[in-house]
């Protein structure tokens, strides 16, 4: 049997367990393993050490960058572009043009944030091998997984395996592409 | 306020939160009602289509309006409809940043009802132009003439507002919703089912990776979607407040707005609680507590608002300007007293009910207070424009106004317009953020477990 | 071809090339539309319509029509032609100058060189275009109702005419309206030499039906310090409006100590002259003959107080004037006042300075030829044959005749008129007549002189001038009317240069005849009303007169000067009988005199005499056209023929409501409204505030282009008379909307004339106040404009882009004037064919969904400043005239540079008496008003 084999995934029955399971992991040297839950598990992030991934941040506060200054921009082309007296107004009226600024501020962050979400973690994408796997679905109900990929380094057809029962993983099961 | 009781029940989990709420999208409980609903919505929405129709057709002479009172319902409804639907945006974000995790069982739906709100607010001040055909050029386009739109106008400012606000308020709303678009798609049987949450899941799969950054980015946008509301609903109160017509021309405007919005927002966002509690049986999920909560907000906005009130009043007569004094009395006293009685009487005295405990815990007489408080701001937006604008500066061209047949045809149509897409939600999608409920009771769990 | 076959075959007409050919002709502009794009020429179809109505009418340009060379000031060259001719009111001749494009008169102002007109106009002079393109005019012969030819009617002419040759005309009586015609009295006469048998009747319901003529007394008051009017209106509706609002305009406004005019009106029913009055009294009909024996200083007499205190005021002003005063008794006035009148004058020295004794200028029926004097006849069976010229008389009847019967008794009844009214429907045959506009005529105008009327367009209609008509009486070969109004002149004006002469310049001057006062003759002074009764006060409409003008849009749809109402004509009763019958403006109130009665909308008239009932004439018509038909109530049946002016009798509530279309709620000033119009004295002449000092401004100021226009309106000087309403209408294409439109408040005037009370409502004071676009420099409405729909010019006009317009109405709901106007339907494609033709190609016709206002008449300062970059130079000084402005009578308001400290509106902007209308709103208005100056100011 020497079909192809991308890694196992470990089922745990609750978030401590998957949490406690991936702690070890780490600590034993697993670096390319991913964990699966229904819902944010607190600290999960730093064990994955995903804590310091700032990126989003950067990209939104671009946004509205991005956003303020093109609108202002273009409020300041318009009226050199065609520069006509409103109401004794003065030409840059900063006041009024400041409120479309912020809008277009906040308009800009929130998609430049959204769109980089989806670019960082690589959705959407409809089909991946894990859904491939019987029991994953429960990932979205109450089961937590525990995934070992193949590429590891540590990773051995056998070991991992039994290691990931000895984790306290319910189930153990091979994802195939 | 961390919570004594807790918000889920201890005994519920994880399995019985997906089953509760996943099943709604998937073997609709109520179907009955939900069709009776949907029959009337849609019968609205087509009075809706026929008012336009006929609007488009003949122009906005058929609604009451006249010189002076050239602004009536579209512009107060357009005001009134943005309020509602504030409140949805304030419960999922402010509440989230301020970690208040009985919101969990409220924002999904309270989203969904500012979306549609929104939009139904969007619609009004397009349908009231003269031409609306040509509303693009309120965008800033290279046109053959070489004008450009003017951006010191307040419209100006709306168009821009509303569209940064329906756009922000759609987005948050989704991205909320796909980690449990994914639940729902891997509980479906039916392959159409499978297929339509699949592709709107986007292939989610509750990677550690997707939450880390899934929960920077909610928490994000919801921090940036408070002031966004603030900003919006200040913007609307200066369209009135840029104008010199007394009454309408007071600095107060910007926070009298705002406070207002939220107070008939967060009135309506109970309305629907219980309603849809009732019919899909979710007791579990929408507590007792949450709407004893979300009483206690009302009353607190209400009560803001309240004081908006009465500074209006100081600020007329210390203004010691002749004509907001005039139009002041004209409020209390003039020949549209009725609707500022009326708007002072329903968003006041019903509210006082909300000091008592058990009221706010009694769905029935939660839900007619807020009906009384919706109706109430419909009232006073109704209030601020026509009562300011009918009696200006000039007597010679004081003139009434009196809605006719199709300002209410079209205002009632609307409500088909606000309802049809809410129902649908309700129908296909998760109403209620089944992870993040499942997040709560966790963490209830935890603290549970740990004294 | 006549207009009426024409519209029958639109669509085929449309297609032929006779089409094309004669819009090559007429509209090159449209011609090339037509070419281009089909849809352009289905909008502007009306307009073909009209041309085509008007037989193709080729622009008058042949030779024995001489256009008005001369420049006068302000008016615009280049676009269009201006001839001086007239239109007719009352008989008389109001001297206009047509200004014509492309063939189509499209407006009229008042001739510039008339001494004595001098370029004023009333709202009816400025109406009468839209008659001339009346939808609804008769356009060919009726036989028993039904169309024939003239061919038709000459033939059974030539019949008739063989039997009169035989009888000498006997039994042929002729009924003809108020003319002044010298060329129609040449004619009659020579009609009655013809036929000596034949008889020439009078009708004319405003002087009255037993034949009286009017007063003997011709006031000029342009020489008057003093005047003391007892019911006459000086300044109200009338052929002397224009004229007599030019003298009281030269003697108001800012003055030099002694120019100014004093004015005392004792008037039965509130009128413009009573609200200018300085010194007003309203007294009951039936006491006016007391009131002016009072003045005579004759015998004793009963008045009350404050009666008796200003018939000695009045006396004592008119001895201190002595020569320099008058004494006028209105035309509806019994006659023995005018006899009162005559001795008081002649007693002061008045006569010859400040009035004559003159003859009447119009046609007066010999002694038994009166229009009663017909009813007897007609009863007699002693008429086989009338003819009505230019009069209604079933509708203007007196409510004692019943005309219609008694007309039925008549063999023959022709009538000859503009439309088919209620005596062409009753009558054999109905001959159309000619637009004083479209054919030659003359007429007088009040002041004595004459206007040879020549036409500007060729007749629209398959119908002939009354000159033709009469002719045919007599002549077997009629000839064309301008042979036939020619020899009128021959002696007087002999040579063709002469004669071109007195066409351009619109007037000719003709010999006073002999200097004797006609006999007035007695009619029953007012009936003293029994317990319980009111007195009833019937008087023409405001509007629509004698009801000649219901078919006119532009003046239905003019607001009353008084009571700001449109589309009806109501019944005023005082505050205090309102509030003892318990009734508003709006309630239904039957009127009962003499077992006959009325139901008309009340309204109550402040300063209106307290047991005074006024009922107005016009309204109630039952062919008065499409919309002329069926509105209002008809107040002849209330009329004597004895005593057309006053009855008793009482009025009570019928418990019904109305909504009366007025476009101003009625308003007592209040602190709301103080300091809008202002009055001054003449010691005290400061109008501006303390608080308005000019306050600075956040913004740095906009570089002021030249010409800076600017616009100044004389409180003192406006007579509220509506003339520039009317004027900006027709000048700028505003819609006529309709009573229910108005009833909503969406009126589209421009300029609306606002009128305020003040004081005691039984005796107020009236102010009238014309409102346009203000053009604030700091405009609120500008700053509310999403897509630059209205900016400002570097000129410092306020513009509307119409075609930028996408009707978000914010400009109007923060314009603190709200002088913004709304096209909340479209309100211009359906308007009926041919009034399109009116239009002025100058002016965009706005389409549904967008805001329009003033524009300071913007199409006329571009003309001027076009004209004067041809020529190299500025635009000089009055050079542009808004529509508004040129109307005027009273000269009240005045335009231009304000930029050029010595043009007439800088002048009066440093008038002391110059303010700006809501100047603490900080709007800096361009439109600023001066105060009116009276005997105490605001304050006291």
């Amino acid at each position: 049997m020497a079909e192809h084999l991308l890694g196992y995934l470990g089922e745990f029955g609750t978030a401590d367990a998957l949490f406690d399971a991936t702690k070890r992991a780490k600590a034993d040297g697993f670096s390319c393993i991913d964990a699966f839950s229904p819902f944010p598990i607190e600290g999960m992030a730093d064990v994955l050490a995903l804590k310091r991934d700032h990126r989003i941040g950067w990209i939104t506060l671009a946004g509205g960058i991005f956003g303020i200054l093109a609108m202002l921009a273009t409020q300041l082309f318009v009226n050199v572009d065609y520069p006509i007296e409103v109401g004794g107004r003065p030409l840059f009226a900063w006041p009024a043009f400041a409120v479309v600024d912020f809008e277009l501020m906040i308009l800009c962050a929130v998609l430049f944030a959204v769109i980089g979400m989806f670019v960082i973690i690589g959705l959407p994408r409809l089909h991946h091998p894990l859904f491939g796997t019987p029991r994953f679905g429960l990932a979205s109900e109450d089961r937590f997984f525990l995934y070992i990929d193949a590429t590891d380094p540590k990773f051995d057809r056998q070991e991992t395996r039994s290691y990931l029962g000895s984790l306290g993983a319910w189930t153990v099961e091979p994802v195939r592409p | 306020m961390a919570s004594r009781t807790p918000a889920i029940p201890l005994s519920e989990t994880y399995r019985g939160i997906t089953t509760e709420v996943a099943r709604v999208p998937l073997q609709m409980p109520a179907r009955v009602p939900w069709l009776i609903a949907l029959i009337l919505s849609l019968a609205l929405l087509a009075l809706f289509l026929a008012s336009v129709t006929w609007l488009f057709a003949r122009g906005v002479g058929i609604w009451g309006l006249n010189i002076p009172v050239n602004w009536a319902f579209a512009i107060h409804l357009y005001v009134w409809w943005l309020g509602l639907g504030h409140a949805g945006t304030l419960i999922s974000a402010m509440l989230l940043l301020m970690g208040q995790d009985w919101r969990n069982s409220l924002n999904r739906f309270a989203e969904a009802m500012t979306v549609c709100a929104v939009i139904c607010a969007g619609m009004e001040p397009i349908l009231h132009l003269g031409r609306p055909w040509f509303l693009y050029w309120m965008f800033p386009y290279p046109a053959t003439m070489g004008v450009w739109p003017q951006f010191r106008s307040p419209l100006e400012w709306d168009i821009w507002a509303v569209l940064t606000y329906l756009t922000v308020s759609v987005l948050f709303w989704y991205i909320g919703l796909v980690p449990d678009l994914a639940t729902v798609r891997d509980r479906a049987k039916k392959r159409g089912w499978q297929v339509f949450f699949g592709i709107f899941a986007l292939g989610w799969r509750g990677s550690a990776r997707h939450w880390a950054v899934w929960n920077k980015t909610y928490r994000t946008i919801a921090a940036i979607a408070v002031p966004l509301v603030v900003s919006v609903h200040s913007e609307v109160s200066l369209l009135f407040a840029s104008g010199q017509v007394p009454g309408w021309h007071s600095t107060i405007f910007p926070p009298y707005f705002v406070l207002g919005a939220a107070f008939s927002g967060f009135a309506m966002v109970a309305m629907i609680a219980i309603v849809m509690r009732h019919t899909f049986q979710l007791g579990h999920i929408v507590t007792e507590r949450h709407l004893d909560v979300l009483a206690k907000v009302t009353l607190a906005m209400g009560l803001m608002t309240a004081y908006g009130y009465v500074f209006e009043v100081f600020d007329g007569y210390y203004s010691g300007e002749l004509r907001e004094i005039a139009t002041l009395h004209d409020r209390f006293f003039g020949a549209y007293a009725w609707a500022y009685w009326g708007a002072v009487l329903c968003n006041f005295v019903p509210l006082q009910g909300l000091w008592v405990a058990r009221i706010r815990r009694s769905p029935v007489l939660l839900f007619l207070i807020s009906t009384s408080v919706v109706v109430g701001m419909w009232l006073e937006r109704y209030m601020i424009l026509v009562t300011s604008l009918y009696k200006d500066f000039l007597p010679s061209s004081f003139g009434y106004y009196h809605a006719s047949f199709w300002d209410w045809s079209t205002y009632i149509g609307m409500l088909g317009l606000f309802m049809t897409p809410f129902l649908l939600f309700v129908r296909f999608l998760p109403s209620i953020s089944i992870f993040e409920d499942k997040e709560v009771l966790e963490r209830e769990k935890e603290a549970a477990a740990h004294g | 071809m006549s207009g009426k076959r024409f519209w029958r075959s639109v669509e085929e007409y449309q297609r032929s090339d006779a089409f094309s050919e004669m819009l090559k002709v007429e509209f090159p502009s449209i011609f090339e539309l037509w070419t281009v794009d089909r849809r352009e020429v289905l909008r502007v179809m009306g307009a073909s319509l009209a041309l085509a109505g008007m037989s193709g009418c080729k622009p008058v340009r042949s030779d024995d029509v001489v256009p008005f060379v001369n420049r006068p000031e302000g008016l615009l060259e280049g676009r269009t032609d201006h001839y001086a001719t007239a239109v007719l009111f009352e008989g008389h001749a109001q001297p206009v100058l047509a200004t014509t494009s492309g063939g189509r008169p499209i407006k009229l102002d008042g001739n510039p060189e008339h001494p004595a007109f001098r370029g004023g106009s009333t709202p009816f002079m400025q109406a009468a275009i839209l008659d001339l393109y009346d939808p609804d005019r008769s356009q060919e012969p009726l036989f028993g109702g039904h169309p024939a030819s003239w061919a038709d009617f000459d033939g059974q002419m030539g019949n008739w005419r063989a039997a009169w040759r035989q009888n000498q005309g006997a039994g042929l009586r002729i009924l003809i309206g108020p003319t002044t015609s010298p060329t129609l009295l040449r004619q009659i006469a020579e009609l009655k030499s013809a036929l000596p048998q034949a008889r020439v009747h009078l009708f004319d319901p405003l002087t009255g039906y037993a034949g009286e003529a009017a007063s003997p007394l011709q006031a000029n008051i342009a020489n008057a310090q003093v005047i003391v009017s007892l019911d006459d209106d000086l300044l109200g509706p009338g052929p002397m409006q224009a004229t007599n609002a030019r003298a009281w305009g030269d003697r108001h406004g800012d003055l030099d100590g002694s120019g100014r005019m004093r004015l005392f009106m004792a008037e039965t029913t509130p009128t413009q002259t009573g609200a200018k009055a300085d010194r007003r009294l309203g007294i009951p009909p039936s006491r006016l003959p007391t009131l002016a024996k009072a003045i005579a200083g004759g015998g004793e007499v009963t008045l009350t107080d404050s009666e008796l205190a200003w018939a000695r005021e009045a006396r004592r002003a008119l001895e201190t004037a002595r020569g320099r005063s008058l004494l006028t008794v209105g035309r509806f006035a019994p006659a023995d006042l005018h006899s009162i009148s005559l001795q008081v004058n002649e007693a002061l020295g008045n006569v010859g300075q400040t009035c004559e004794i003159a003859a009447p200028l119009g046609f007066v029926p010999q002694a038994g030829d009166s229009f009663l004097d017909l009813i007897r006849d007609i009863e007699a069976r002693r008429v086989s044959a009338l003819f009505v010229i230019g009069a209604n008389p079933v509708y203007q009847s007196p409510g004692d005749i019943p005309f219609a019967a008694i007309y039925a008794k008549v063999p023959l009844r022709v009538h000859a008129g503009l439309h088919v009214d209620e005596t062409a429907a009753i009558s054999n045959w109905h001959v159309p007549l000619n637009h004083p506009l479209e054919d030659w005529s003359d007429a007088r105008s009040p002041d004595g002189l004459a206007t040879i009327i020549q036409p500007v367009v060729r007749p629209m209609y398959d119908s002939r001038s009354v000159h033709e008509v009469l002719a045919a009486l007599s002549a077997d070969e009629v000839p064309p009317t301008r042979d036939i109004v020619r020899p009128t002149w021959a002696k007087q004006i002999g040579d063709e240069t002469a004669w071109e002469a007195a066409l351009k310049t619109g007037f000719v001057a003709m010999a006073q005849q002999a200097e004797q006062a006609a006999a007035p003759v007695t009619s029953a002074t007012a009936p003293a009303p029994r317990e319980g009764e009111v007195e009833i006060v019937i008087r023409p409409d405001p509007t629509i007169h004698d009801g000649s003008f219901a078919n006119n849009g532009w003046l239905q749809e003019l607001p009353k000067p008084l009571f700001k109402t449109t589309w009806e004509n109501v019944v005023a009763i005082s505050p205090r009988l309102a509030s003892e019958l318990k009734i508003d403006s709006g309630d239904m109130v039957r009127v009962d005199s003499n077992a006959r009665t009325v139901d008309g909308p009340a309204w109550v008239l402040p300063g209106q005499p307290e047991r005074v009932v006024t009922l107005y004439l016009g309204y109630g018509r039952k062919r008065g056209g499409r919309i002329g038909t069926g509105i209002g109530y008809d107040a002849y049946r209330m009329r004597n023929a004895a005593q057309p002016w006053n009855c008793t009798g009482t009025v009570r509530s019928t418990g019904a409501r109305t909504v009366l279309a007025a476009t101003q709620e009625q308003h007592l000033m209040d602190g709301e409204v103080e300091g809008l119009v202002r009055t001054v004295t003449r010691e005290h002449p400061s109008a501006r505030r303390e608080e308005e000092r000019e306050q600075d401004s956040f913004y740095a100021k906009w570089p002021q282009g030249k010409p800076a226009w600017g616009m100044v309106i004389d409180l003192d000087r406006c007579i509220g008379c509506n003339a520039c309403v009317v004027a900006c209408q027709s000048e700028n294409n505003v819609p006529v909307v309709g009573k229910d439109q108005v009833a909503r408040g969406r009126e589209m005037a421009w300029l609306r004339v606002d009128r305020y009370y003040a004081g005691d409502p039984q005796d107020p004071e009236t102010h009238f106040e014309p409102v346009p676009c203000m053009h604030c420099e700091q405009a609120p409405c500008e700053m509310g404009c999403p897509v630059h729909a209205t900016v400002h010019s570097p000129e410092g006009l306020n513009l509307m882009v119409y075609n930028r317009c996408i009707g978000t109405r914010t400009c109007s709901s923060y314009c603190p004037y709200k002088v913004r106007r709304f096209n909340w339907f479209d309100y211009t494609s359906d308007a009926p064919s041919p009034t399109e033709a009116q239009r002025n190609p100058d002016v965009t016709v706005r389409g549904r969904g967008v805001m329009e206002k003033c524009t300071y008449c913007i199409q006329r300062i571009e003309d001027a400043t076009v004209q004067a970059d041809i020529e190299n130079r500025a635009v000089r000084e009055g050079e542009v005239k808004t529509a508004c402005q040129q109307a005027c009578p009273a000269q009240a308001i005045s335009f231009g540079n304000l930029a050029d400290p010595e043009s007439a509106v800088a002048k009066q902007r440093r008038s002391p008496r110059n303010y700006a209308l809501l100047a603490e709103q900080g709007t800096r208005p361009r439109t600023t008003y001066l105060a009116r100056i009276g005997e105490k100011s605001d304050g006291e």
